[in-house]
């Protein structure tokens, strides 16, 4: 009872009004210390995505801003990119500045996360021809730029030349039609006396058949009507070709082979190991495995056109930098991004992650010279020749991801016939997108 | 009331004012502002919008993933529940008899209700891998050519069963508290009546820890209601970059939490996920009141 008693004592003490103002007045002057310090030095946290080296460099180039900026102080860390920053903004303690994947910009940014950078790049005079082709819209639904890309991918196909010189096939000619690709796939598969798969030519991964959607012919979505345009017959033919490697190599054993592959980031990846002889990946790659597989004899193809006299397409991906609603200094913040996406530090950035930087001005870069210089000149190329696009930008970015794959593996694996399954699609993104659109209040503009 | 008696209250409600307080303003309050949401869109960061029944209409009539994660999650709850019901009674009854090293082999089941769920589920995907897995090599050892487990949608949610079924450990120390009260006269007297070693199973010890039974089924089926770990850290964790998300495959392991998950934290419709939690509440009611309605075989001391 006596130790309960103190707790009272204490408790009233505080209540007491002399002790209470004096302390609550000691606090005041705590914080007015505070307030009084921050006038002088703004701080700033970053939340990026880059872990190991990648991240470390990004480091030092935060760094490098903070000795020349004496009233800014970035502080960075590394995050995986989620629900936290949601939770985060949503609690009002955002970061000052975030990082978020390309799909999940246009989805944050209208349903108000980030604040529109357009006012700040017309200031810094940036504008789409100061971009390489189909950067300047990628990651934008409506007319608000949400985001400025870190630095870009570029996807084509990765083969293994030795691989193709033991089946017969001459490794400096590549397929360069569908029907060649297809035959190819069959001569390089390797199957053991009881069926299981040893080793795939080709498969298409369905989370990124739209890319040979776009080599078909077809497209996703129509920028203008706000419709998808998933069920066409030129989607359908692709997808028809996607789902008969999947059934060629029978899905129970496609699954059970992949379940063999060693992590991506590793010597065991399945390409470097030849358990994959062709397969659509990202330029960082060649990074990769310069690191992972020094010795891999590869070749590129630059995806293949289905449509005659019509050149290959490929995807564009990658992530953004953003500056979050809620943020409390959005100009230093921005000063900040300014810098970093400047070229010569997006130059030097890109060139240790082996990306693309997403400004022309950068690709001349002395930075940038030698990557410029290396296999990257194909993905460089084929960017510059605006071969390379994003997936339609959507306020709706992660249900359009997860129904196309779920719809893409129900195909693959035979449950669904393409040309049930596309209509299908269809109707189930054009319905939550009416749905969204309506509730973000911005139907009215645009019908 | 007396004087003394309030005095009582007064205390006995002081003390528990830090619960009560965290309660309301953690709990209950959020529950109150869940009900509110379901009838708004509500993307957290955006004031809710209302739209009175819509998020109900849409899951209840138009969700095409609605009835499948339903599905999922009553599979998991009609097989799995029971199974481990059976087999931690079992393990306890096994661990209630007078073998040596009892105390080393009680430990060495529970043990793995110490590690934590996402060791084990990590732990569970490797044992589950149809090529290199210890349980396919089992089975090829045995001349059995072994399911994909988690890769084939046909396997999954009985392999995510089996995982469920290594971390029984809880119920087992439950049950074993429970027969641990059995009185030994009852044994004793069923002995003398010349009853055999399953009566004494079937006519003793099962009603005796009926209580105990019907306690770990209530819990058990709530459990599998809020069943998500798991699933979410063994079917994201298998092939990302080949495809492998949440649920897979071809939807198969998309239990109701998981599913209300993706659409409060990555489609970002919270009001959508409060009315989806509204009406899995409203399941669990009714699943429960079912279970309390045909409760009679439950027994209780003071009614024998």
């Amino acid at each position: 009872m006596n130790g309960l008693q103190r707790i009272f004592d204490t408790a009233r003490a505080i209540c007491h009004p002399q002790i209470g103002l004096t302390s609550f007045a000691i606090l005041l002057m705590m914080t007015g210390c505070g307030n009084r310090q921050a006038d002088s030095l703004i701080e700033l946290t970053f939340w990026h995505a880059w872990g190991g080296y990648e991240g470390k460099y990004l480091e030092d180039l935060v760094r490098e801003f903070n000795d020349t900026h004496t009233q800014i102080r970035v502080k960075p860390a590394f995050f995986i990119i989620g629900d936290k920053l949601m939770a985060a903004i949503a609690g009002g303690i955002p970061p000052d500045i975030a990082t978020v994947w390309d799909w999940m910009l246009p989805t944050m940014g209208e349903a108000g996360c980030f604040l529109p950078l357009n006012d700040y790049l017309q200031r810094a005079g940036l504008g789409p021809e100061d971009y390489l082709p189909n950067v300047w819209d990628y990651g934008m639904f409506s007319e608000k730029k949400f985001g400025v890309p870190t630095a870009l991918n570029v996807w084509m196909i990765f083969y293994n030349k030795r691989l193709f010189t033991e089946a017969g096939l001459d490794p400096k000619s590549p397929p360069a039609d569908i029907a060649s690709l297809t035959e190819c796939a069959r001569r390089l598969t390797r199957r053991d006396a009881t069926g299981k798969l040893e080793r795939i030519g080709f498969i298409p991964e369905f989370q990124y058949s739209y890319i040979w959607m776009w080599n078909f012919g077809g497209d996703l979505y129509d920028r203008e009507s706000r419709h998808f345009i998933i069920d066409s017959p030129e989607n359908v033919q692709a997808v028809k070709w996607i789902a008969s490697l999947y059934r060629e190599y029978g899905i129970d054993n496609y699954r059970r082979f992949v379940a063999t592959f060693g992590e991506y980031d590793s010597p065991n990846n399945p390409f470097y190991k030849e358990k994959l002889a062709m397969r659509e990946d990202g330029q960082w790659q060649i990074s990769f495995i310069r690191h992972n597989a020094p010795d891999l004899d590869y070749g590129l193809i630059p995806f293949v056109s289905a449509v005659r006299d019509r050149e290959s397409q490929s995807a564009m991906t990658g992530s953004f930098w953003v500056i979050p609603e809620g943020c409390r200094n959005p100009d230093a913040a921005w000063t900040f991004l300014s810098w970093l996406i400047a070229p010569a530090q997006s130059a030097r950035f890109a060139s240790t992650l082996y990306n693309v930087p997403p400004l022309r001005a950068a690709l001349n870069d002395p930075a940038y010279a030698d990557v410029y210089r290396s296999r990257m000149r194909v993905f460089i190329d084929f960017l510059l020749e605006g071969r390379a696009r994003p997936l339609p930008a959507l306020p709706i970015g992660q249900f359009f991801y997860n129904e196309f794959n779920n719809i893409m593996e129900e195909i693959c694996s035979g449950a669904l016939e393409p040309e049930a399954g596309l209509p299908i699609l269809d109707n189930r993104l054009q319905r939550e997108l009416d749905r969204s659109l309506r509730h973000l209040g911005i139907t009215e503009e645009h019908t | 009331m007396t004087r003394q008696e309030r005095l009582h209250l007064k205390n006995g409600l002081l003390f528990a004012a830090p619960w009560i307080v965290g309660f309301c303003v953690f709990t209950f309050a959020p529950i109150l502002a869940s009900f509110y949401y379901s009838l708004c869109s509500y993307n957290v960061v955006r004031e809710p919008i209302w739209i009175g029944l819509e998020n109900y209409r849409t899951l209840l009539f138009e969700d095409p993933h609605f009835l499948k994660t339903l599905y999922n999650t009553l599979y998991m709850m009609v097989f799995g529940v029971p199974l481990s019901l059976a087999l931690a009674f079992c393990l306890a009854a096994l661990l209630n008899t007078d073998v040596s090293f009892l105390s080393f082999f009680r430990t060495v089941f529970y043990l793995p209700s110490v590690v934590p769920v996402v060791a084990v589920s990590i732990l569970w995907v490797w044992i589950l891998n149809p090529e290199y897995g210890c349980i396919n090599a089992l089975l090829a050892s045995l001349g059995v050519h072994g399911p994909g487990w988690l890769t084939d949608p046909r396997w999954s949610k009985p392999a995510l069963i089996l995982t469920n079924l290594w971390g029984v450990g809880n119920i087992m120390i439950i049950f074993l508290a429970g027969l641990q009260q059995v009185p030994r006269s009852l044994y004793e007297a069923a002995v003398v009546d010349g009853a055999n070693r399953l009566q004494r199973l079937w006519n003793i010890t099962l009603p005796c820890v009926s209580p105990v039974i019907f306690f770990n089924l209530i819990m058990g089926v709530i459990a599998s209601f809020q069943y998500f770990t798991q699933v979410y850290i063994m079917t994201t964790g298998i092939s990302p970059e080949y495809g492998g998300r949440a649920g897979g495959p071809e939807g198969s392991t998309l239990v109701y939490a998981l599913y209300l998950y993706q659409n409060a934290f990555q489609h970002f419709k919270m009001g959508y996920a409060s009315a989806m939690a509204w009406i899995l509440f409203l399941l669990s009611v009714a699943v429960i009141y079912v279970i309390l309605k045909t409760s009679g075989w439950v027994h209780y001391a003071e009614e024998q």
